[in-house]
């Protein structure tokens, strides 16, 4: 009878939870960031009559963008899903489209702040809207770099239904941002 | 046979693992890493934390000083010339973001693995690099403040590196906090619910979270400068402004939460009594934490005329009040101070001190109820009373650190510590907290309907303070270098009740050797004792 090879034993893994709980408190320290501008910016625009004069903000892609990280936020979860259940090849496809829509976004954004005529020193709006803007953007950039780390080690075969918490970790990460988005895009680009 | 008969097999033999190679003895690894690489590479909470308590009572020994010398003279000091006030306005903010918050992080790094019955920490690399980024970030800030920059100064490059280098060394200190927090939500020993959390790590969470929604206020004001290209002026203007929210109520609160946690852990063991009402001093952490979120006040002149100012006020005052009435039974109760009357002192002083701070502090909302010229005191909205606050609760951060310093001082270093030196050290900075308090409020008492002020005097008050808190810190800093770490301490040498206490001292690199018992109560060791067996439920 031929014996069952042996094998390693199994990695001593993280305690559970560890990351997600971590990520959840950076992602806290990163909205109060955006948050703390967004009330800046509401009172320089609660205090101006001449705030945006000037100033073109269509709204065709704040909502492109909103519609954008609205589908991203399902497709980030599709990530988490699939590989609590190890369905790795539709985790790798739900990981690019959430990249995609991401670098969509950072594409979005770009063109909508080069083409508002934004300009700082000659409008009360420049500072106060980049700032809020540049922040929001900073988070995104953020949680596509957790994004391709994450994407990188799960090429790699890390992460499984064993141990996903570094997919729930950037996931509440990225569904912070998307949530503070929302104040933004409400707060900036709808109320203006 | 016939063919559904099953063939019973025997199970197959298990194979015969390999010979692991002869693992390389730790203490031979250990033996090739030099003591630079050993303290450089640390990721061991202790050491780190070891490592945030020196260089942060050293930063805030420099913080103080150059507080000392921008307080010093009014309009100026003679020493620094026009320097004086731009040193005064980074002094002022540095105290409490490089070099008190530091220290709370460092004592919270050590000790709170150590309580909760952690083997470690949550993201040792994170809390290294927490350290050496604040590190070095204070050292950067600390040059941009030589070099005409730091907060207000004149020189454009230097004040943006000034600012970076604040908010970075603010994000590096959130960060250490952030690792604390999650060894607190995720770490705990089997048994030990949040309820049960020793009030330390309980206060230190709620001070984190207080944090969080603080600190990124500095971030943000960075931000703002840099997307407004502001001129060195206008940074002057608007920046120093932003910050200075820190330093006043309802933000300043937010080193002080740990006070709290600090005396309801501490009195209990001094008195050898069980504490009650536990849920009721969460209840009070909690409160104070609220009374301390303070970043929607960064325009004072408009929050001190609000509802909410005034109420969180009277909250810090109710919390602290209530903390101080909820221990005195225990105090009375007690034969004497039969335990650790160093550390209890110390921290009494502090309590004492935040009692008074939280009283000014709601005279100063008092006042608000009259109108923004003549209050309800006869004095403006902004007056003397609130930095005269600030100053009282400084002195009784820095007396609560010397006094944890002395309680968990054995876990440090090894050694109990002497007892005179640290209650000495204790008494020295509430005194310079008392002082510095005393010049402001002695200024706005003496503003009352429209007086004159003691300006002057006012400032001299804060100057001299400054400096006495800056020698107790520095003695403090000493006494720890000095005694340096030994191993082979008294694991418990207090009667202590909660878990930090169950290990050697100091405590061997996983903190504790072998499995921990289930905690079953908040204060699983005087359980222990009452039954007349050792932690582990073996019958003495």
């Amino acid at each position: 009878m031929s014996s069952i090879p042996a094998e390693p034993a199994a990695p001593v893994l993280p305690k559970r939870r560890q990351s997600v709980v971590g990520a959840a408190l950076f992602a806290a320290a990163s909205a109060m960031v955006v948050v703390t501008l967004l009330g800046h910016y509401m009172t320089v625009r609660g205090g101006s009559d001449t705030f945006f004069e000037g100033v073109s903000m269509p709204l065709t892609q704040p909502n492109v963008m909103f519609w954008g990280l609205g589908l991203s936020v399902l497709s980030m979860q599709w990530a988490v899903w699939a590989i609590a259940r190890d369905e790795r090849h539709q985790a790798y496809w739900a990981i690019g489209i959430t990249a995609l829509l991401g670098l969509s976004f950072l594409n979005s954004t770009w063109y909508l702040m080069a083409q508002s005529g934004l300009a700082v020193g000659t409008q009360a709006a420049a500072a106060p809207t980049f700032a809020v803007v540049g922040a929001h953007v900073a988070m995104m950039v953020v949680a596509l770099g957790m994004l391709a780390v994450m994407a990188f080690r799960t090429f790699g075969g890390q992460f499984s239904s064993r141990y996903p918490d570094g997919w729930s970790a950037t996931a509440v990460y990225w569904h912070t941002m998307v949530g503070v988005f929302v104040l933004v895009w409400y707060a900036v680009y709808i109320t203006k | 046979m016939a063919v559904t008969d099953t063939m019973v097999e025997a199970p197959p033999e298990p194979a015969e693992l390999p010979a692991a190679p002869a693992a390389a003895p730790v203490e031979a690894v250990r033996a090739e890493i030099t003591a630079v690489e050993r303290v450089i590479g640390a990721v061991d909470h202790k050491v780190v934390g070891r490592l945030y308590l020196v260089s942060g009572a050293l930063f805030a020994v420099a913080a103080f000083t150059a507080r000392m010398m921008g307080w010093a003279g009014e309009g100026g000091n003679p020493m620094l010339g026009t320097w004086s006030a731009q040193v005064r306005e980074s002094a002022d903010v540095a105290v409490i973001l490089l070099g008190l918050m530091p220290l709370i992080v460092g004592l919270a790094i050590y000790v709170v693995p150590l309580q909760v019955g952690a083997r470690g920490i949550s993201f040792p690399r994170l809390v290294s690099l927490s350290f050496y980024g604040w590190l070095v970030s204070a050292l950067v800030f600390a040059a941009s403040v030589l070099g005409d920059g730091g907060l207000g100064g004149k020189s454009l490059e230097m004040n943006r590196l000034g600012l970076f280098s604040l908010a970075a060394g603010a994000g590096f200190v959130l960060a250490g906090m952030i690792a604390v927090m999650t060894t607190v939500l995720t770490l705990r020993a089997p048994g030990m619910t949040l309820a049960r959390t020793p009030m330390f790590s309980y206060s230190i969470l709620v001070t984190g979270a207080v944090w969080l929604a603080t600190v990124p206020a500095v971030f943000a004001s960075a931000a703002l400068a840099q997307a407004g290209r502001l001129d060195a002026a206008a940074l002057q203007v608007q920046v120093v402004d932003q910050l200075r929210f820190l330093g006043w109520q309802p933000a300043i609160w937010m080193i002080a939460i740990p006070l709290v946690g600090l005396a309801v852990d501490v009195v209990p063991v001094a008195t050898n009594a069980r504490l009650q009402q536990r849920f009721l001093f969460r209840g009070l952490i909690v409160a104070l934490g609220i009374g301390a979120f303070g970043v929607w006040a960064l325009d004072l002149e408009v929050a001190a005329n609000t509802v909410v100012w005034s109420g969180q006020a009277t909250l810090a005052l109710l919390a602290v009040l209530a903390t101080v009435g909820g221990l005195t039974p225990a105090l009375r109760r007690s034969q004497g101070l039969p335990g650790i009357p160093v550390s209890l002192l110390g921290v009494l002083t502090s309590l004492g001190l935040a009692l008074l701070a939280a009283l000014v502090g709601f005279a100063a909302a008092l006042n608000t109820l009259g109108g923004d010229e003549e209050g309800l005191l006869g004095l403006p909205t902004v007056n003397g009373l609130i930095a005269g606050q600030a100053n009282l609760v400084l002195g009784a951060v820095v007396s609560g650190l010397l006094g944890a310093l002395a309680y968990w001082g054995v876990k440090i270093t090894g050694k109990p510590s002497a007892k005179l030196p640290p209650a000495f050290f204790g008494l020295l900075a509430a005194l310079g907290g008392l002082l510095a308090g005393a010049g402001p409020i002695i200024d706005a008492v003496a503003s009352v309907n429209g007086g004159d002020g003691a300006e002057v005097g006012s400032s001299a008050l804060v100057a001299v303070g400054s400096l006495v808190m800056a020698m107790a810190l520095l003695g403090a800093a000493a006494l720890i270098i000095l005694e340096g770490r030994t191993q082979g301490g008294p694991s418990d040498p207090f009667s202590g009740h909660t878990l930090e206490w169950l290990t050697q001292s100091p405590p061997a690199p996983e903190n504790f050797e072998g499995p921990l018992p289930e905690v079953l109560s908040a204060s699983p060791l005087l359980d222990a004792r009452e039954a007349g067996t050792d932690a582990e439920g073996i019958v003495q």
